[in-house]
C-alpha cells in the first residue's frame, strides 16, 4: 500500500508534457494483455481439469502423465501473469489462492519420514488431510468428511495464518500429481504412482479421498482463474483501478509490478534463498522439478509488459502502446538499456532451461552444496535481474514518477559488495 | 535474572558511552566522515572484537566437551553459548561490510525459519554421518541453516536432554562433530570479519573513511550515514514484526527466536541497547537540541524500561497473563519507537532510507 501512496505524492510534479491518450493507450493495452494472460490460464486450467477427470476415471500412468503435461502447459501463461502481481492489489491480494508457495506439503498427503514431524512454524506440518476424517488442533476439531471446495478454500488454505498451509492452488495439485521429490539434489522428480488414486489397487492409503481432493482443488483453480479474468474485462474492477486513477500513477504501478517481480520475489526469495540454503525445496515448482521454465516464463512475462507483446497459448501474437515506448520518447537510451538488460536476464533464465531441458540438469542440482559451476548459473540470472531492477529504476526516474519502493527481499540487499 | 547479567556486561564492555556521547555534543555539528568514522571505531569494531572473543571460547569450550564428558563441561559450553549470543545480538543490526561477503551475516543466524529448512537439513545430516562434510572448507560452503548459531541451539537445547547423543571422550559421535564444526566455523568467521574491517590489503574501514567521488566503493560520507541510519531501522522492524508480533499473533511462541535457550527478551534487549548507542554515536550529533532527538532518545529508554520490567523468558509465558500484558506493552513501546526511527529520523538527517530488507514478506 505504502507504493501507492508514494506515486500519488508525485503527482503533483508531474509534468504536463505527455499526452493524455498516450498513457490512456498503454494502460488500456496494458490491461488487455492482462486479460489475454489471464484468459490463457483460464483456458489451460481448463484443460488440466479435463485430464485430472480423466485421471480419477481411470488412474492409469499414461493417464496421470497427461495431467502433469497439462499442468506444465497451464503454468507457462500462468507464469507471465505474474508481472502483474505486484503494484495491482486486486491481483496481489487473490494470487495466494492459486499460486502460494512454498508449502508444508504434510497438511495435505502422506509425506517420508525425512520431512520431519513437527515445525517451530506450523502445528499442521503433518495434519494429512488425505488421511483424516477429522483434525484435532489447538483443542479445535474440524470435520474433514468431505474434502470439498469450501472446506479447502475457507477453512483449510492457510488454516491457522500460517502461510505454508497451502491448501489450493498450482502446488498443492502439483504435490498430488507428483509427490514428494525424494531424490535431494541428485537427479529426478516426484514418482507418485497412478495407483494412489485408485480404488481398486490403492497405494499411499485413502485413494478415494485424494482423488476427491485433486478434484476439488482444480476445480478451485478453475473457478479463481475465470474470476481474475473478468476482473481484466471491459469493466472489471483491476481494469477500472487503473484505468479510473490518475495516469502517472497508474504507469508507476505498472512498473512496481517489474521491479518487485525482478528484485524481492524472483531474484531474492526464489532463486538467492535457495542457492543459499542448498535445499531441493527451495525451488518454485519443487516436486516437478518444473522450475526453471517457471522462472523463464516469468522473465518473459517482465518483458512482455514493458514491450507490449504477448504471444498467446493460440500462437496469436498482440502487441500496442507500452511503457517501452513512453520511456523511448524521453531518453531512448534508457529504454534501450531496460531492453538489454532484460534480454540478457531472459538469457541467463535460458541456461537454467538449457540445463535441465538438454543436459539433464534439474534446478534443485544447479543449487545444490557443491555444485559450483551450477550455483554461479543460477546467480548469474539472480545478478541480471538485480541490474534489470536497477534499469527500472532509471525508467521510474526518466518518466518523473516519484520513487517507487520495490518489494526487497531479506537475503538480497546488499548494497555494497566486499 | 537474565538481565542482571546482561546489564553488567553491557557495563564492563561498553562502559565509556556516556563519555562518548557527551563528548561529541559539545562540538555542535559535527561531520559525516567524523561520525563515521566514530562509529566505526567505538561501535562497530570494540563489537566484533568480542564477538571474536566470545566465539574463540565458544569452540575451546566445544572442545574441551567432546574430549571430558561431563554435565559440568556441558553446562560450561551453554554458558559460551549464551555469551557467543549476547555478542551476535550487539552487532546483528549490522549488515554492512564484511559480514556481508561470502554470505557470513546468514551463516551466523537463518531466521525466522520459516519453511522449517534448518531443523530438515540438521536431521539429514546427523543421519549420513559423513565427516568429509564437516571439513572446514566445505562445511563453510553447506547450507548457512546448519553452519550457525540456530542450528548450534537446536543441538545444546534440545527438548530431552541426552548427553549419550554426543558420544563418548574414547569416541565422540557425529553430534560432537557438528558442533565442533560449527563452533570452529563462527570463531573463524570472527576473525575474519575484524581482519576485513582492519588489517587486509585494503581494510574495509580505510575504504569507508575514503568515500567520495573518486572512489570505487561508496560516493559520500552522507551514503554511509545512510547505512546506519538503515540499520537502526530495519532492526527495530525485525524487533517489532519478527521477534514480537510474529510469535504474539495467536501466541505461537515457538516462532520466537531463540526460544529454546529461553533468550527471546535479552536478544530484543540487546538488540535496542546496541542501536540506541549506533544512533547516540552516529547520527543525535546532526540534532542538537532537536526535540525529535530527545523524543528518540526517550521511545528508546521507555522500550528498554518495559523490558526490564519482565523477568519470565518470552517462551514460558501464559496468555492472557499479567506478563503477557507487559508484552504488550513491549511491543507498543517498540512500534513507537519503529515509527519514530523509519519516518521522521530520514527526513530530520537529510538521508534516504533505502531499500528496506524486509518488504518481501
Amino acid at each position: 500500500m505504502k507504493k501507492f501512496i508514494a506515486l500519488l505524492a508525485g503527482i503533483a510534479l508531474s509534468t504536463s508534457g505527455w499526452a493524455k491518450t498516450t498513457e490512456k493507450a498503454v494502460l488500456t493495452h496494458y490491461a488487455d494483455l492482462a486479460h489475454a494472460m489471464y484468459q490463457d490460464s483460464l483456458i489451460t486450467a481448463q484443460a488440466l481439469h479435463k485430464a485430472v477427470k480423466q485421471l480419477a476415471a481411470q488412474p492409469t500412468e499414461a493417464n496421470l502423465n497427461h495431467a502433469k503435461v497439462a499442468w506444465k502447459a497451464a503454468r507457462v501463461p500462468y507464469q507471465q501473469t505474474e508481472a502483474y502481481r505486484f503494484g495491482n492489489a486486486i491481483v496481489d491480494d487473490w494470487e495466494g489462492k492459486v499460486n502460494a508457495w512454498p508449502l508444508d506439503e504434510g497438511l495435505i498427503d502422506y509425506v517420508d519420514g525425512s520431512y520431519g514431524s513437527e515445525s517451530d512454524e506450523n502445528p499442521y506440518y503433518t495434519a494429512n488431510i488425505v488421511a483424516n476424517e477429522k483434525l484435532m488442533i489447538g483443542g479445535q476439531s474440524i470435520d474433514t468428511g468431505n474434502i470439498t471446495k469450501a472446506l479447502l478454500s475457507d477453512t483449510l488454505h492457510e488454516i491457522d495464518e500460517v502461510e505454508s498451509n497451502v491448501a489450493t492452488g498450482y502446488h498443492a495439485i502439483e504435490f498430488l500429481l507428483w509427490g514428494q521429490d525424494l531424490n535431494g539434489t541428485q537427479a529426478g522428480a516426484g514418482k507418485r504412482p497412478a495407483s494412489d488414486f485408485s480404488n481398486e489397487n490403492c497405494t499411499g492409503g485413502h485413494c478415494d479421498r485424494r482423488v476427491a481432493y485433486l478434484l476439488a482443488t482444480t476445480e478451485l483453480l478453475v473457478d479463481e482463474l475465470n474470476w481474475i479474468t473478468s476482473q481484466w474485462a471491459k469493466g472489471g474492477d483491476a481494469r477500472k483501478a487503473l484505468m479510473d486513477g490518475d495516469s502517472k500513477a497508474s504507469i508507476g504501478t505498472i512498473l512496481t509490478g517489474l521491479g518487485s517481480l525482478s528484485y524481492g520475489e524472483l531474484a531474492g526469495e526464489r532463486m538467492k534463498l535457495g542457492v543459499m540454503l542448498h535445499d531441493p525445496e527451495e525451488e518454485h515448482d519443487c516436486f516437478s522439478d518444473n522450475t526453471h521454465w517457471s522462472h523463464y516464463y516469468d522473465a518473459m512475462g517482465i518483458k512482455n509488459v514493458y514491450t507490449g507483446r504477448y504471444t498467446r497459448v493460440s500462437g496469436e501474437t498482440l502487441s500496442g502502446p507500452s511503457v517501452s515506448s513512453l520511456v523511448a520518447k524521453k531518453d531512448a537510451k534508457v529504454d534501450q538499456a531496460l531492453r538489454d538488460q532484460i534480454e540478457t536476464t531472459l538469457a541467463k533464465m535460458q541456461v537454467l532451461v538449457d540445463s535441465a531441458e538438454k543436459d539433464n540438469v534439474a534446478y534443485d542440482q544447479l543449487i545444490a552444496e557443491g555444485n559450483t559451476a551450477g550455483n554461479a548459473k543460477v546467480m548469474d540470472a539472480v545478478n541480471a535481474l538485480v541490474a534489470q531492477t536497477k534499469g527500472i529504476e532509471s525508467a521510474v526516474a526518466t518518466l518523473g514518477l516519484n520513487p517507487i519502493e520495490f518489494e526487497g527481499s531479506d537475503s538480497l540487499d546488499a548494497p555494497h559488495k566486499v | 535474572m537474565l538481565h542482571k547479567r546482561l546489564v553488567q556486561r553491557l557495563l564492563q564492555s561498553l562502559g565509556f558511552l556516556s563519555v562518548l556521547t557527551f563528548t561529541a555534543s559539545v562540538h555542535a555539528e559535527p561531520n559525516w566522515k567524523s561520525l563515521n568514522q566514530a562509529v566505526i571505531d567505538q561501535h562497530i569494531l570494540p563489537r566484533y572484537q568480542q564477538l571474536q572473543t566470545d566465539t574463540q571460547a565458544l569452540a575451546q569450550a566445544t572442545t574441551l566437551f567432546c574430549t571430558q564428558h561431563t554435565r559440568s563441561t556441558f553446562d560450561q559450553l551453554k554458558a559460551t553459548y549464551q555469551h557467543t549470543m549476547d555478542s551476535w545480538m550487539a552487532i546483528q543490526h549490522i549488515r554492512f561490510g564484511p559480514v556481508e561477503a561470502s554470505l557470513r551475516y546468514y551463516r551466523y543466524q537463518i531466521w525466522p525459519d520459516k519453511h522449517n529448512t534448518g531443523t530438515k537439513q540438521l536431521q539429514r545430516l546427523l543421519k549420513s554421518e559423513d565427516l568429509k562434510r564437516l571439513e572446514p572448507k566445505q562445511f563453510a560452503q553447506s547450507s548457512v541453516a546448519v553452519q550457525g548459531l540456530t542450528a548450534l541451539e537446536r543441538l545444546l537445547f534440545p527438548t530431552a536432554l541426552d548427553l549419550g547423543q554426543f558420544g563418548s571422550p574414547q569416541a565422540p559421535s557425529y553430534h560432537c562433530e557438528l558442533i565442533l564444526a560449527i563452533a570452529r566455523n563462527l570463531a573463524l568467521m570472527s576473525s575474519a570479519i575484524v581482519t576485513d574491517w582492519t588489517v587486509s590489503e585494503v581494510p574495509y574501514r580505510t575504504r569507508v573513511l575514503t568515500a567520495g567521488p573518486e572512489s570505487d566503493d561508496f560516493t559520500s560520507h552522507r551514503e554511509i550515514a545512510s547505512q546506519w541510519l538503515n540499520s537502526i531501522s530495519t532492526q527495530l522492524q525485525v524487533i517489532t514484526e519478527q521477534k514480537l508480533l510474529r510469535p504474539l499473533k495467536r501466541f505461537r511462541l515457538k516462532r520466537a527466536e531463540s526460544w529454546r535457550s529461553r533468550r527471546s527478551l535479552d536478544n530484543i534487549f540487546l538488540n535496542l541497547h546496541a542501536i540506541r548507542e549506533l544512533y547516540a554515536i552516529g547520527l543525535a550529533p546532526k540534532l542538537p537540541e532537536d526535540p525529535l532527538d530527545n523524543a528518540i532518545k526517550k521511545a528508546f529508554d521507555q522500550a528498554i524500561t518495559s523490558i526490564t520490567a519482565l523477568d519470565t523468558p518470552l517462551y514460558d509465558i501464559k496468555q492472557d497473563s499479567p506478563e503477557a500484558k507487559k508484552l504488550e506493552k513491549i511491543l507498543a513501546d517498540a512500534r513507537q519507537l519503529t515509527a519514530l526511527a523509519s519516518s521522521e529520523l530520514p527526513q530530520a538527517l537529510g538521508l534516504s532510507l533505502g531499500f528496506n530488507s524486509l518488504d518481501g514478506d
